[in-house]
């Protein structure tokens, strides 16, 4: 949109009726300077006057109007003087300024204003002062369909009509609605957006807007502004009902977030920045910035430094999964990326007894994705050597233990497999002497055994044959 | 056809403005906004500027910079809260008598910054000047618009003020390069986007080249189509532009893209290797790369045994090219390098995903590793991509799945992301099923309410699945092998491995039949959102070039799949969009706090 050039502004047909640069009118500014309110008070003293003045002899048709131009001129002790050769227009100023009834007629087609601003020309909004013109202003915008032309009839509507009136408007126009929401927005009124969406019938999307204003302020207010729209605001609208529990688990989260930070900090030993991570989880927390964090952070941050604490702390790992409901699977992945980080055995909180007895892995996690994730993060050979003991088909297992360089497992498998030829083969990869050895061994014995066994059954046939 | 002369036009206007601002031997300081940085490099590079008087050149920032001389410009996009910012950092400076400030906001100054530069009261010592370029040629086939927040303001805050700005890209580009006789649109911003075409041309009547190159204009909404979008693409350019992040065609080799680090060009112009790999698929890629290193190689080692004089020629002629190709050579392999770092163990298994969700087979372990993959926290982008990509195929998830998902999502990631979710709900992106929805129509109070609920939402719209089955889009349904085609690029669904052929490919051909098209299927399916223009206008046989014009933003997979589609056709196909977009890129923009529009 063009800065509104003086010129053409006050040439353009909107405001014809004025006339402030002409030069006829040069002490005009002590009059025209007054509002519609003065002006209508003056027009009232004039009319009072017009008996108690002395009448000017003018013609009868013309009596009535320079009665009060007369009046006029000696009331405000003006040189001003009656062009005759233009007594229409001056009709039309002088009527205008001394009527005490606004003139509300709109002397703009809403076809051309419209195009004006989708051309960038100069145009003016003002004459539209009806409900009804403005409705058409309205109307003409969206048929256009440039959205900025009708963000500049939204705007002037938002001066100009109070928000009573304006909601009702937009509602029966859709696309008009959805801008004046983007519109809200911006200038960061989201309560009226979000009394809006709810006009609409789009309640869910009127509670996204009030928790967004919650973040407005910064970090400090997030937690009182969240509980204020929970308890004020929430309630005006239906069909919320998951919406709304979410904000309270978030307000749960935050009272407990603080605290905790806050113990943390005053520890002595500050936190070292642990840069292990693996590309299948998350980036872990630290005391600066856990408030704010999600839920499962602030769990993986307990289970690292609160892994004790009694259930009633508000640090307690068991005392978080029971009050926001955690699954299992979302307790263990947590618990046991946080112990590692803590360089402790995680391996006692994924096991489980299983139907005979025997471990296993609790909520079904998968072994290959514990063992990666172990091994991004540096957990301790002693645990990949168990973990791989509990895969069920002895294929996978080797292929695990191979790709995690668990000799011992890898060879035990081809042992049980009597691959001979593989187990060769794999002790001339590796260099771990005590590995080699083993597998030298094992050799050795097993071959013993099958030389052994061998001789014997060759004997039996001996001696089979022998006796017949 | 010279796609040059777009730049030039958009060159000539901003010199154009720069001169209106002050004469060229005045000098100005200019802070320019990020985003703008590439695409005016495009467009004009430094030292026009530099001609232009333009002095120092800031980097736009919270502070103001300091400053030289007394004509200041800024360059920012149309985003409320950068202009906010500029505005109140002016604000903040006060008025001094000497100095000009002038802001140019790209590609256009809305109402709403021109309201809030008067009602602070800085528009005494303050001008404010609308500039838009043309489209840019990002490649031979590829034009974009550099509006990256046009999708997020036209789609997901239903604000259509940028339209026009596309309307008027399209008149220009008519004018150039000539009028298009035929037009189709798919989708309501595209529509949109030709009646305001429409009526630009007749406010301006402005004159058309006699010769038209261009007879086909089909423009469609990026959100007709959110697979291709969600889907991982498998082409060399759509990889690089997941991983590492295209930005006006170019591409940081060091993942920040840090200042300093290398930098790759993504023009099959000026670098004729990238143009041999750009479409292929990821799998053929480092076989090629090989081949042309062994040829280079080969070159050199022949030449060196040559004689003087041939040698002489060599030098001068020939080893020039072989270095810069080598350069381009190693720099191609650095960036496969940093892929395969960066994708090792997790791209198989997403792509096994992607199948099963096109096919909707096995969906218990499709939900079980999401639900795994939340409860670690693994990365949020691609979860949602494949959340998003299950619920569409499954036209919205049922309720109690919906919610735990939903649940799940928000305490691993923060509660935050409620704001993310919705916004991939308005989308229609991440959906309950609609079974309440239509139910409670009636019970709402009054018609026009009804009217609105109808149109805000899709529900009038056919699933996904069934427009995929009526458009043969899945090329799974046939055989459930994987097409035998999927990787040698001679069937257009090879882009993302064989299991969704993108709709753009398919209406694009079908728009094209000779004579007429053959769109029966698609008005079946999208009814009111698709109009095809005058086919009795003599020029609807001819066989012109094309223009494909995306609004809201196009992947590289797309403009690839389209690629192959005109080398099959013989007719030249070029891609103009709104902006380049990736699946990747969208989720973070998505997730991201700051949604400014």
């Amino acid at each position: 949109m063009d800065k509104p050039e003086d010129e053409k502004y006050w040439s353009s047909s909107a405001t014809k009726g004025f006339d402030f640069d002409s030069e006829e009118n040069e002490h005009a500014g002590d009059i025209f300077g007054a509002t519609p309110l003065q002006t209508a008070q003056l027009s009232k003293e004039v009319q009072q006057n017009i008996p108690h003045q002395p009448v000017v002899s003018r013609g009868e048709t013309h009596r009535k109007l320079s009665n009060s131009l007369s009046s006029l001129s000696t009331c405000s002790n003006s040189s001003y003087k009656f062009n005759t050769s233009q007594p229409t227009k001056q009709c039309e100023v002088t009527c205008k300024l001394l009527s005490s009834t606004i003139n509300d007629e709109t002397m703009s087609n809403p076809k051309d204003v419209v195009r004006s601003i989708f051309l960038g020309m100069s145009y003016d909004l003002s004459c539209f002062k009806k409900l009804s013109d403005k409705k058409i202003l309205l109307d003409e915008a969206l048929k256009l369909g440039d959205g900025d032309v009708i963000c500049a009839v939204l705007l002037f509507l938002q001066k100009s009509l109070h928000q009573m009136v304006l909601f009702p408007l937009l509602k029966e126009r859709y696309v008009a609605a959805r801008e004046y929401i983007a519109i809200l927005e911006k200038q960061k009124c989201f309560k009226e957006a979000a009394i809006l969406c709810g006009e609409l019938q789009q309640t869910k999307e009127a509670v996204v807007h009030l928790y967004n204003s919650c973040f407005r302020e910064g970090e400090q207010t997030i937690l009182s502004s969240l509980e204020q729209i929970y308890k004020n605001e929430l309630k005006n609208f239906k069909q919320i009902e998951v919406e709304s529990e979410i904000i309270e688990e978030h307000i749960l989260l935050l009272e407990r977030q603080g605290p905790i930070a806050v113990t943390r900090a005053r520890l002595p030993q500050s936190e070292i920045d642990d840069t292990r991570t693996s590309p299948f989880i998350g980036k872990a927390v630290t005391a600066q910035n856990l408030v704010g964090s999600s839920l499962l952070s602030t769990l993986q941050y307990c289970c690292r430094h609160n892994w004790d604490a009694p259930e009633n702390l508000l640090a307690s790992p068991i005392g978080l999964k029971k009050t926001f409901k955690l699954t299992e699977r979302q307790f263990l992945w947590n618990a046991f990326i946080g112990r590692i980080l803590m360089n402790q055995d995680p391996l006692p909180i994924l096991l489980v007894k299983g139907m005979f007895g025997a471990p296993k892995i609790s909520a079904s996690l998968s072994i290959p994705r514990i063992l990666e994730i172990a091994s991004n993060l540096n957990g301790k050979p002693n645990l990949f050597d168990q973990l791989l003991l509990l895969v069920e088909k002895s294929e996978k297992r080797y292929q695990l233990a191979k790709k995690y360089q668990r000799h011992r497992i890898v060879i035990d498998v081809l042992i049980s497999n009597k691959d001979r030829i593989s187990l060769l083969q794999y002790r001339d990869s590796i260099d771990d002497q005590s590995e080699i050895d083993y597998i030298n061994n094992t050799l050795r014995v097993s071959l013993n055994g099958y030389e052994g066994a061998q001789n014997q059954q060759q004997r039996q046939q001996q001696a089979g044959l022998l006796s017949s | 056809m010279d796609l040059g002369n777009l730049r030039q036009s958009s060159q000539f206007r901003l010199l154009n403005l720069l001169t209106k601002i002050a004469p060229s031997d005045v000098q100005k300081d200019l802070v320019i906004h990020e985003d703008l940085m590439k695409p005016i490099d495009l467009v004009s590079g430094a030292r026009l500027l530099r001609e232009q008087g333009v002095d120092k050149m800031f980097k736009l920032a919270s502070v103001a910079p300091p400053w030289k001389n007394y004509i200041r410009l800024y360059f920012i996009p149309s985003i409320y809260a950068v202009a906010e910012n500029v505005a109140k950092q002016l604000k903040r400076h006060g008025v001094e008598k000497t100095v000009s400030y002038h802001i140019i906001v790209v590609p256009k100054v809305l109402t709403v910054i021109h309201s809030l530069f008067e009602s602070l009261g800085v528009l005494d010592f303050v001008t404010l000047h609308s500039y838009s370029w043309d489209f840019i040629p990002l490649d031979s086939n590829l034009l974009s618009l550099e509006l990256h927040h046009l999708f997020k303001a036209s789609f997901l805050k239903e604000e259509n003020s940028l339209l026009t700005s596309v309307a008027k890209a399209l008149m220009s580009f008519e004018c150039l390069l000539g009028k298009f006789s035929c037009v189709m649109t798919l989708g309501e911003k595209s529509q949109r986007v030709h009646n305001l075409l429409n009526t630009w041309k007749n406010e301006i009547q402005p004159t058309f080249p006699v010769e038209t190159e261009f007879t086909h204009l089909i423009m469609l909404d990026r959100n007709i189509d959110f697979v291709s979008l969600l889907l991982t693409q498998l082409t060399y350019e759509g990889v690089l532009d997941e991983n590492l992040k295209m930005k006006s065609g170019f591409v940081y080799l060091d993942a920040n893209g840090a200042e300093g680090s290398q930098r790759l060009m993504l023009n099959s112009a000026s670098d004729e290797i990238y143009g041999e790999i750009k479409g292929k698929h990821i799998s053929a890629v480092f076989q090629h790369l090989s081949k042309k290193a062994k040829e280079l190689q080969q070159k050199r080692d022949i030449k060196n045994t040559d004689s003087i004089e041939e040698m002489k020629n060599f030098v001068s002629h020939d080893l020039k090219r072989i270095q810069s190709q080598q350069k381009s050579l190693a720099l191609h392999i650095s960036a496969c390098e940093i892929v395969m770092k960066r994708q090792a163990g997790i791209l198989e298994e997403l792509l096994e995903l992607q199948e099963d969700a096109m096919s909707g087979t096995k969906m218990k372990e499709y939900l079980a590793f999401l639900e795994d993959s939340i409860a670690r926290q693994f990365n949020l982008a691609t979860i949602l991509r494949l959340c998003c990509l299950h619920s569409i195929m499954e036209d919205g998830l049922p309720e109690k799945e919906y919610h735990l998902l939903q649940r799940q999502l928000l305490q691993a990631y923060g509660y935050r992301h409620l704001t993310t979710l919705h916004y991939l709900q308005r989308l229609g992106l991440f959906n309950q099923r609609d079974s309440k929805m239509i139910s409670l129509e009636p019970l709402l109070p009054d018609r026009l309410a009804r009217v609105a609920h109808a149109a805000s939402f899709r529900s009038e719209r056919m699933p996904f699945r069934k427009i995929c089955q009526r458009l043969n889009l899945l090329p799974l349904d046939e055989s459930s092998q994987p097409n035998p085609c999927a990787k040698s690029g001679q069937h257009p669904s090879y882009v993302f491995g064989g299991v969704y052929t993108p709709l753009v490919y398919h209406f694009v051909e079908r728009c094209l039949k000779e004579k007429e098209p053959s769109l029966g299927d698609y008005v079946r399916c999208f009814g009111n959102n698709l109009r095809i223009g005058d086919c009795s206008h003599p020029q609807w046989g001819a066989r012109g070039k094309i223009l494909v014009c995306f609004i809201g933003g196009v992947t590289l997979a797309e403009v690839a799949s389209l690629d192959l589609l005109s080398r099959q056709l013989g007719r030249q196909i070029v891609v103009a969009t709104t902006s380049t977009i990736s699946g990747s890129d969208f989720m973070e923009s998505m997730t991201s706090q700051h949604t400014d529009t």
